[in-house]
């Protein structure tokens, strides 16, 4: 409090005859004194209404009256959003989230405890540390998981073809890998960012040296539905496009303090890998930055949908001296390059891929957790029409001089209804024929999840999605027509 | 730039040197801390100035409190005219606990627990009680859009007139000898003219007293003291209150003029029984005065005081929460019944004959063309039985049976000459439910109000239960039934 008064202080000295323009405000805020006293005096909730119930009330209301990113973040929020920017906490290392109604696990992640331990998409977390997950919510399930690094968490697993199974892991740092990145069969480097957190650039910067050693032709840096992140690893990602001295993004609050231009560094060697930018409707706030940068100074053209239209700058002041709690405030617009407005307009791309249409059967079968069964009755079942080679590096295929391609899909189609009607799940012949394609992609990428792992399987998801093929195909017409991408 | 923050603080100070040395609580650092830096860095500025952080900062405390607990504007008064419906807010969902007769809101089909979305394309969700009964309530004539969803999910908007609804505070209606008391408000004045009326009931003349208060939601807690009192003997202890200010932690025990009601009572309870009648019904079944049939009660029986603020609005919020006799906190918890009567649920063949309007059909159907088995002349008073031929010398028993049978038969015939598909099974297991509904269908169309009401208690499982039970007890004491 003293630093308050020294505050007040210093504005007396220097602005005296103001009194009673401050006395006006003084008293437009005894209001809210008023309502707390009596509050703090008399209210009968079902526990006492505490002072610091009292702030967070308060701070939420206030948050509330400016903008949909402004909000005030009490203990646990602020605890959240601190690992969620600095991309690291301690845990086991899996994404959960609900499958059907049950709790699974959506993906382990790579090198972590969980994924050396063998999880995989699909699995249902039936048991946490011995306390069921039914009727458990998810962010309750996440801060059971959750903890210091070097203690120990047990998580009962059931998974389609196995007896239920307890595993005991040991939770550690965990770093969400933020950049995937790979080499495409048809050559075209391929990197995803799914949010903007620290190390996000440096990341990126090491798949691009990896893309210049195998000689890709182009480059697809796939944003779509990436939410965004910190501003600073934006603008270092775009520094690692484009030449030095050019504007990336200008930031304009009404605090002068929070008006700030960002400019690419003088460097030697910019990617100058042909670029396509994916996006998506709800491609947000960093995300925007980049595209917007990219395709301003014509670096990048933009594949998909137009972006979602987030042009606002977030701080997070913590507001208690044990930094317990904060506050994160809108606090500038910013500005492509051209000074573009983006503030619910977004990034327009450059050539439009639409969303890919869920046919009816993928809602019904939407979650991995399903197909892994079906590969596990697949496997179960006796596989002597499959070529048992193939299926070791978890492909399917007709046994050599067997079936056709086509002649194995309908097999393979066959079982597939058979063993959904056999748990309840009947296939219409139209829904069928609508979600058919997708529907056997679903089930070869199981196969390979079970048989080489969640990193296996999702190379091979991003080798059948549809909007990184025509992406790729926009990227390989560009190069035979030696169109200027730069 | 620093000016305004600075004037923010300079602001607290000033209070804190002139009112309130409390206020240099470290816990409301934070707060002026974050106000502070709103004012010097948020983007936009006419969204930070200092009336419009208050006016945010006290609606954010008063969102935190409960359902009842609000601000009210200068002089703020609820119109006269509703679309007829009562609304119970559970988490900040509001439900219609009870629909008007006659009312515009049941033509359109509202039934009791469906959820209110919107009023006139306002979202209705998260406000408080009496903030949504401002969107629904207006002047006579006046017209108000309502979207809601049923039990189903299924979403539907109407437009209504308001209009006032004259549905009195209670009602009583003879039941053999029993008295069925149904209670819609209490308030002080509803409350003295029950327990006057009760009082006047002659033990000889009357076997008891059904209380239904399963659509009493709240009201002034006084009120249910009140009655409470003129059932109970002196110095029963009736509910304790308890609150933060210590002038709210009290007992409430039956006055010297206590135990003016001398006939047995039952009290029946639902899910929407709360504030006053929760505190009577509480305070009935810990003293043994009444058994409790029907549902767990809502859990919500407070008081609430006003405050004047400054700027002349009202700060109304919950001062005094009431626990029962035992000292168990009805807020949050409900009481249990002592006879349990659960709503039933109805299933998919029930709403399937339910969405093809299958009991009115039937109405329709027997009116027109009476089968033979039943009593002609019953019908055309809104009566369904079986003729006196078709029942003669069989015993009570046979005869509800035969009657089953009958009903059985006449409505699989008119099923199947009006097309539709239905399963023997299907119709078995819903059957009791459909002669109720039919039977209330029918009072309804022929009978006088009165004698339909009666009609439609009698089909009532929670009210036949309490009357049982009255009965019962009256074996029990060895008393002779009334005539």
């Amino acid at each position: 409090m003293r630093r308050l008064f020294a505050a007040a202080l210093a504005l007396f000295l220097l602005d005296g005859p103001a009194w009673p323009a401050q006395m006006s405000q003084a008293s437009s805020l005894k209001p809210v004194f008023d309502v707390m006293d009596i509050v703090e005096g008399n209210y009968a909730g079902d526990k006492k209404f505490t002072q610091d119930d009292m702030v967070n009330a308060a701070l939420t209301g206030v948050s509330g009256g400016l903008d949909r990113y402004s909000e005030f973040l009490d203990q646990q929020a602020f605890k959240d959003m601190k690992e969620e920017t600095k991309g690291q906490f301690g845990g086991v290392g899996i994404e959960i989230g609900f499958m059907g109604a049950k709790l699974s696990v959506i993906a382990p992640i790579e090198g972590t405890p969980a994924d050396k331990a063998g999880l995989l998409g699909g699995d249902h977390i039936a048991r946490i540390d011995g306390v069921s997950t039914d009727g458990m919510k998810i962010i309750d399930a996440v801060h059971r998981i959750k903890g210091t690094p070097g203690t120990k968490v047990v998580l009962t697993i059931l998974r389609e073809g196995y007896s239920p199974r307890d595993y005991t892991l040991q939770r550690a740092i965990i770093t969400p890998i933020n950049v995937r990145y790979r080499v495409l069969d048809n050559g075209i480097g391929y990197a995803t960012i799914r949010s903007f957190s620290e190390k996000t650039a440096e990341n990126l910067a090491v798949a691009l040296d990896e893309f210049r050693k195998k000689g890709v032709t182009g480059v697809i840096l796939d944003l779509r539905s990436n939410p965004g992140g910190l501003l600073a690893e934006a603008v270092r990602v775009v520094d690692l496009f484009i030449p030095g001295g050019k504007l990336i993004v200008s930031t304009e609050g009404r605090d002068p303090r929070q008006s700030a231009r960002y400019y690419s560094n003088p460097k030697l060697n910019p990617a100058t890998f042909p670029l396509v930018v994916m996006t998506n409707d709800h491609s947000a706030s960093a995300s925007e930055i980049v595209s917007g940068a990219l395709k301003d100074w014509g670096r990048a053209v933009i594949a998909g949908r137009r972006t979602f239209g987030k042009a606002s700058v977030q701080s997070i002041q913590p507001i208690t001296r044990d930094d317990s709690k904060a506050m994160r405030l809108t606090i500038a617009h910013y500005y492509t390059p051209k000074h573009k407005e983006i503030h619910e307009v977004g990034i327009e791309a450059d050539f439009n891929i639409p969303s890919p249409r869920y046919p009816a059967l993928m809602r019904k079968f939407a979650d991995v957790s399903q197909f892994n069964a079906f590969a596990a009755s697949l496997f179960a079942s006796g596989t002597q029409w499959m070529d048992p080679v193939a299926l070791k590096e978890g492909r399917l295929a007709p046994v050599p001089k067997g079936e056709s391609a086509e002649e194995f899909d309908r097999r393979l189609e066959t079982e597939f209804r058979k063993w959904a009607t056999g748990v309840g799940s009947t296939i219409e012949d139209e829904d069928w024929f609508e979600g058919r394609e997708m529907a056997l992609q679903q089930v070869r990428i199981a196969v390979m999840r079970r048989v080489k792992g969640e990193e296996a399987a999702r190379k091979m998801a991003v080798e059948f999605d549809p909007q990184v093929k025509t992406a790729s195909a926009l990227l390989k017409l560009a190069l035979a027509s030696k169109a200027e991408f730069r | 730039m620093r000016r305004k923050p600075l004037a923010v603080l300079i602001g607290f100070a000033l209070l804190g040197q002139v009112a309130r040395a409390e206020l240099f609580d470290s816990k409301l650092e934070p707060f002026l801390d974050a106000l502070d830096d709103m004012q010097t860095r948020y983007v936009d500025e006419t969204k930070v100035t200092t009336p419009k952080l208050t006016e945010n900062a006290m609606k954010g405390i008063v969102d935190a409190l409960d359902s009842e607990s609000l601000l009210l504007g200068k002089g703020q008064v609820l119109g006269p005219a509703g679309p007829g419906i009562s609304i119970a807010v559970i988490e900040g969902a509001v439900y219609v606990y009870d629909v008007a007769e006659g009312s515009a809101a049941e033509s359109a089909g509202l039934e009791v627990g469906n959820r209110i979305l919107r009023i006139d394309g306002k979202g209705a969700s998260g406000k408080k009680r009496l903030e949504v009964e401002g969107m629904l309530r207006g002047a006579p004539g006046t017209r108000a859009m309502l979207l809601w969803a049923d039990s189903r999910a299924n979403y539907r908007e109407v437009a209504f007139t308001r209009s006032v609804q004259a549905k009195p505070a209670w009602r009583n209606v003879r039941m053999d000898s029993v008295e069925v008391v149904q209670v819609f408000r209490l308030d002080p004045g509803s409350a003295r003219e029950i327990s006057a009326w009760l009082a006047k009931l002659d033990p000889a003349a009357v076997s008891g007293a059904v209380l239904d208060l399963r659509f009493c939601h709240l009201g002034d807690p006084d009120a249910g003291i009140q009655l409470a009192d003129s059932c109970l003997g002196e110095k029963v202890l009736i509910a304790e209150g308890k609150g933060i200010n210590p002038k709210y932690s009290r007992r409430y025990a039956a006055g010297k003029k206590g135990d003016q009601v001398r006939i047995p009572l039952v009290a029946v309870v639902g899910k929407w029984t709360a504030g006053p009648a929760e505190i009577l019904a509480a305070a009935l079944q810990a003293n043994h005065r009444s058994v409790l049939v029907g549902e767990k009660t809502f859990g919500f029986a407070a008081r609430q005081q006003d405050f004047p603020l400054a700027d002349g609005r009202t700060l109304r919020i919950t001062v005094e929460r009431f626990s029962t006799p035992l000292s168990a906190s009805i807020t949050g918890r409900g009481l249990e019944p002592d006879l349990p009567v659960a709503m039933p649920v109805p299933g998919k063949s029930a709403m399937y004959m339910e969405d093809h309007h299958v009991a009115e059909r039937f109405v329709e159907r027997v009116l027109k063309e009476p089968p033979a088995e039943y009593d002609a002349e019953a019908l055309k008073l809104g009566e369904m039985k079986l003729t006196a031929a078709e029942l003669k010398d069989r015993s009570v028993a046979e005869k509800r049976s035969e009657f089953e049978t009958t009903f059985q038969i006449t409505m699989e015939a008119m099923l199947r000459d009006q097309g539709l598909d239905f399963d023997r099974e299907d119709l078995e297991e819903n059957r009791g439910a459909l002669i109720s509904r039919v039977r209330v269908l029918l009072a309804r169309r022929l009978m006088k109000p009165a004698d339909a009401l009666l009609a439609s208690l009698q089909e009532d499982p929670a009210i036949k239960m309490a009357a049982d039970s009255i009965g019962a007890l009256e074996r029990l004491s060895g008393r002779e039934k009334p005539q």
